[in-house]
């Protein structure tokens, strides 16, 4: 468990659920979240989405703003490759989640509290699976270190 | 490789008056005399801990402004920018002597279109470091033994720096010394791999100068570099002789030489490599939790063009209460494509954050992973930059 | 370029200044300056706003006029108001050679009413401790300190860089402590010994006694360290004479760092009128009905003065006389009787002394000040002294035979310690019970360069984590903050502050009018 840098970072006794932060762009990702819960898969109730247009608006610096505001994790989902909705711009989505995933793991963030996963309309097991694997995943390397202890 | 020469000024006031035979100031003077340029940008030297820099179009000004400087680490780069930011300098051509450091950092601004680099005329000096005024002052009667006012005159040679007096006399030190016992070069400096200006017009020093003679190496790198040389060799400005190969090699040999230096500076003072990805993480949020948030870090940057429109200023807010603030973290992050490492970051901050380390650890491993040199080439625009997206295909 | 000297606090950081014409001026760090290296705090980098105001003109009972005429006007009505009815004040960005021709005018006129940031200071003060409000101590002795204490002082808000100073000094092992209402958020400090804000509210209440108690049981914080922290005209006399009390108990030395540049003023003050230290300080001036004459010296009252724009207005209308002379045009320019245009700091020729007892050059060229000061002298006692005349009145005031280069440190104290029954100092009457505490909170102003010139560079108060849960507050609310008068702000959230306390960077004219008072908080619907 890793030990938060501010006051009393430990997660409570009792069963501490991540924040997950989900971008998700309108027209895949979206839907495939969508499908997820249609199809009545199963997930933890740790996501928190933010729909955008497209995965190319996805400023990086969000992710950052999510993380400082407390996300233990920050998931950057879109259409694939060749299906961007706006034809390339989630070529720009890799591009700049190649810095991202630099900067996180330089600034000393576990490795899972970052994922950029492609997601079809049709994928909502590859939704599902992603979210229970993140929660999973985070659940082991504990809270972020950016949590303020006094905001719940 | 460009055609190299050995050159010297044949004004002999100027030769006298410069550190290597005064090639620099003749062509800068010739390339005014002969309207080659509008302007030029020097640094007038106050004393021996103090350079001013100063646009000038008066020739007898750039003589005066001749020899080195080494204890006045200014980036000329936002120098240059604020010039054609009035409208008056629109389209004037204007020549720098150009540290690396300079260089990259006008090539950068080029590369964002805050300046033509086709109007700004780089004659490239060779740079072993620069020294911090203060420090040096300091060098002088810790180590040194002597008043830091009585010192007149400094000089670096063959890794050595020389104090002199009013008298004439004249005290050394190894600078390795000086900088094991904590003096010496700037931290960015020392570590600094960019030695010879490869990315300027011209690349100039006394590397590769035969013992006792007066004169510049100088390699001709571009066309406009050999319009500044062609204009100075043609009007009788400078002498010249092909550099003999023994010079080339004697350059390379103290650049390969301080490169393998730098490269081991950077090993020592790259304290965060040793740590563990949790000591990263407090290392990082201790240190800038210091900041608070004066703004002179990105006003100094060379390679910093956004202006007010800048997303490390709109998307931070004092109100909140971040573990590190919106401010540094997209710094840090748009920074890690085109950070040169210069060093001014960490000479102007008020709480001493040791920015230059910090900068440069995030910034090397991306330009390492993208196998990019910032500064080098406008053609080679940042990888940040989305109009090109080629470079994931390298991934 | 410029080589100048920031005015907004007394440690005199060296910049250059560029006037870049229509793009106005720009801020060059000047690495070779001794007492900053060349870095600035966000004041200083500010200082183009800050020089950007609207400029004073010469002006006589509102009309425009040449600088002869606003002088010789000036001198007129200033010799028709009885000397005792006149007071002289300059709280600001002023040059030693200006305070010293300001000094001489003071005393041609036979008044003995001048105040030059320190009076109330000086007062609550016996005379052999006056050297240490006077002269500091050099940077670098703070550097090689083994124990440093912040004495209600946060140096990364207040003086960052004097922080850096710290931040070294804790790297060649010293060991920082701070007393404060409030922990610093930095984490410099080692240890703190927080004291409950409430209690002071009147400091000289038994509450407040009982609080400084714990003080004195902390000799092993005190013993021959150096303590850092400020005096300005709101400082509190308990305090400062508790601060001398615990110095002189425990070989303590302390080192005081004012608004705006005030060093040289309180020297020179000590040298050339020392009976003007018991004169009239900077809030009596503004209280007393006696004083019919008021001449302002670069001097923002609505800058220095924690009453709000529309009192100090009233105020000033029931004066007889009015003068300001300034680069910048203030709350009190459109009732002055007589305006006197001086140029902006930077553009002057002339000298500072910064906190450590450095003496600084400003390497403007402007001599506008001074003249105009020896013009008015010049009018009343037929004498004219010179630019030079006057420079070397300060030099010899400041015990100097020429000007010293700025990488010496002149001017030191005489007195190594602080020689005072420390028990002289604590005694006072101390009020038995506190007033009622009309407010649910406490607004606690933290002092800033940007505070006392009245650029806020922060426009919101901090609040506990308590006060935002009791509020139910949520990102994008107000705050209303009130006393006598309501005001509505934003807020920042600060984790470390007492769940009653409210810090602001900002003043809130109206609200309150000390440094430390209670205050209601609400959540603006």
């Amino acid at each position: 468990m890793l030990a938060a840098v501010n006051s009393s970072g430990k997660a409570e006794a009792e069963e501490w659920q991540p924040k997950i932060l989900a971008f998700c762009c309108n027209w895949c990702s979206y839907a495939g979240a969508d499908a997820a819960g249609l199809e009545r898969r199963q997930t933890p109730p740790t996501i928190r989405v933010i729909r955008v247009m497209c995965s190319g608006r996805i400023d990086p610096a969000f992710a950052l703003m999510g993380f400082l505001e407390g996300a233990d994790a920050v998931l950057i989902t879109g259409c694939h490759i060749g299906d961007c909705h706006y034809v390339d711009a989630n070529y720009k989505t890799r591009n700049r989640f190649e810095f991202l995933k630099e900067f996180v793991d330089e600034l000393g963030l576990e490795p899972e509290r970052l994922r950029l996963q492609w997601i079809s309309a049709s994928e909502g097991a590859i939704f599902a699976d992603m979210v229970r694997e993140v929660t999973e995943n985070v659940k082991k390397v504990g809270p972020s270190p950016f949590r303020k202890s006094w905001k719940k | 490789m460009g055609a190299c020469y050995l050159a010297w000024a044949t004004d002999e006031k100027i030769r006298d008056r410069a550190a290597n035979g005064g090639f620099v100031t003749a062509v800068l003077v010739a390339a005014l005399e002969k309207d080659l340029l509008d302007a030029v940008i020097v640094v007038k030297k106050e004393d021996v801990y103090e350079g001013i820099p100063t646009v000038t179009s008066d020739p007898e000004t750039v003589v005066k402004c001749a020899g080195s400087l080494h204890a006045a680490p200014i980036n000329l780069t936002r120098f240059v920018v604020e010039f054609y930011k009035d409208e008056r300098n629109k389209g004037k051509k204007i020549g720098l002597p150009a540290k690396p450091c300079d260089a990259r950092g006008i090539i950068e601004q080029a590369k964002r279109q805050q300046l033509d680099i086709n109007d700004v005329y780089l004659v490239g000096l060779n740079c072993g470091g620069t020294l911090h005024p203060l420090g040096l002052r300091e060098a002088a009667a810790e180590i040194y033994g002597i008043d830091p006012d009585a010192v007149v005159k400094e000089e670096i040679k063959a890794g050595k720096l020389f104090l002199s007096l009013q008298s004439g006399e004249e005290r050394e030190c190894k600078m390795d010394e000086l900088e094991e016992r904590g003096y010496g070069r700037r931290d960015s400096c020392k570590m600094c791999t960019s030695k010879i200006p490869t990315m300027a017009d011209l690349a100039c020093g006394n590397w590769g100068v035969p013992d006792g003679e007066k004169a510049t190496f100088v390699e001709v790198l571009t066309e406009k570099g050999e319009a500044l040389f062609r204009n100075a060799l043609e009007n009788g400005y400078i002498e010249v002789k092909e550099a003999p190969e023994e010079s080339l090699e004697v350059r390379e040999r103290i650049k390969n030489a301080m490169v393998k230096r730098a490269e081991e500076w950077w090993q020592k003072l790259d304290v965060v490599r040793e740590f563990t990805r949790d000591e990263r993480l407090k290392f990082y949020v201790e240190t800038l939790k210091l900041c608070i948030h004066c703004g002179a870090c990105r006003i100094v940057c060379p390679v910093c063009a956004c202006g007010d429109a800048a997303k490390c200023v709109s998307m931070h807010d004092e109100r909140d209460d971040y573990v590190i603030s919106m401010y540094n973290m997209i710094r840090l992050l748009h920074l890690m494509d085109s950070c040169i490492g210069c060093g001014q970051c960490e000479d102007v901050c008020p709480v001493d954050i040791p920015l230059t380390l910090i900068h440069r650890r995030f910034a090397e491993r991306m330009q390492r992973k993208l196998n990019y040199t910032p500064g080098m080439s406008v053609e080679e625009k940042p990888p940040f930059y989305e109009a090109e997206l080629r470079w994931h295909d390298i991934l | 370029m410029i080589k100048t000297i920031c005015p907004g606090c007394s440690l005199g950081c060296g910049l250059y200044l560029e006037d870049g014409g229509e793009r106005g001026l720009r801020v060059w760090h000047r690495k070779r300056a001794p007492a900053n290296a060349g870095k600035l705090c966000a004041f200083g980098m500010c200082l183009p706003q800050y020089y950007g105001r609207a400029r004073m003109e010469n002006t006589v009972d509102g009309k425009p006029v040449t600088q002869d005429e606003a002088v010789s006007e000036a001198a007129k009505r200033l010799k028709s108001i009885k000397p005792e009815e006149l007071a002289f004040v300059s709280v600001g960005a002023a040059t030693c050679e200006e305070l010293s021709s300001l000094i001489n005018l003071c005393k041609a006129l036979g008044c003995k009413n001048l105040e030059l940031g320190l009076n109330a200071a000086f007062k609550t003060l016996p005379e052999s401790l006056h050297e240490f409000l006077e002269i500091g101590v050099p940077l670098a002795s703070v550097e090689r300190a083994s124990k440093l204490v912040l004495f209600f002082m946060e140096p990364f808000s207040q003086h960052p860089l004097l922080a850096r100073r710290i931040l070294k000094a804790k790297k060649n092992g010293a060991k920082v402590f701070e007393v404060a209402f409030v922990g610093g958020e930095r984490g410099i400090a080692d240890e703190t010994i927080l004291l409950d804000a409430a209690a002071f509210v009147n400091a000289a209440s038994a509450e407040a006694a009982e609080e400084l108690k714990k003080l004195r049981e902390r000799k092993d914080v005190f013993e021959n360290a150096l303590i850092i922290s400020e005096v300005n005209p709101y400082t509190d006399a308990v305090l400062l004479r508790e601060l001398f009390a615990v110095c002189a108990e425990c070989g303590a030395m302390p080192l005081l760092m004012k608004p705006f540049l005030t060093m040289s003023a309180a020297l020179l003050q000590s040298a050339l009128a020392p009976e003007t230290k018991r004169g009239l300080s900077l809030l009596e001036v503004f209280e007393d009905e006696r004083v019919k004459g008021l001449f302002l010296l670069e001097t923002d009252p609505a800058g220095v003065l924690l009453l709000s724009e529309r009192k100090i207005q009233e105020r000033l209308s029931g004066l007889e006389l009015l003068v300001e002379q300034g680069a910048f045009r203030t709350v009190a320019s459109e009732l002055a009787t007589v305006t006197l245009a001086s140029d902006m700091f930077f553009e002057r020729r002339g000298l500072v002394v910064n906190a450590e007892g450095r003496v600084l050059r400003n390497e403007g060229t402007s001599t506008t000040g001074v003249e105009i000061l020896e013009g008015i002298a010049g009018d009343i006692t037929g004498v004219h002294r010179s630019f030079e005349d006057v420079r070397n009145e300060a030099l010899k005031a400041l015990g100097l035979e020429a000007v010293p280069n700025e990488d010496a440190v002149p001017l030191r104290r005489k007195e190594e310690k602080v020689q005072v029954e420390p028990n002289e100092l604590r005694s006072g009457a101390t009020v038995a019970e506190t007033a009622r505490v009309e407010g649910d909170y406490l607004l606690l102003y933290r002092t800033t360069p940007a505070f006392w010139s009245g650029q806020f560079v922060k426009d919101f108060v901090e609040i506990s984590v308590e006060a935002a849960r009791s509020l139910k507050l949520f990102r994008g609310d107000k705050v209303e903050i009130s006393n006598a008068e309501a005001v509505t702000l934003d807020f920042k959230i600060s984790e470390h502050l007492p769940e009653r306390l409210i810090v602001s960077e900002m003043k809130l004219a109206g609200v309150s009018e000390r440094l430390l008072s209670p205050v209601r908080l609400r959540k603006k619907e």
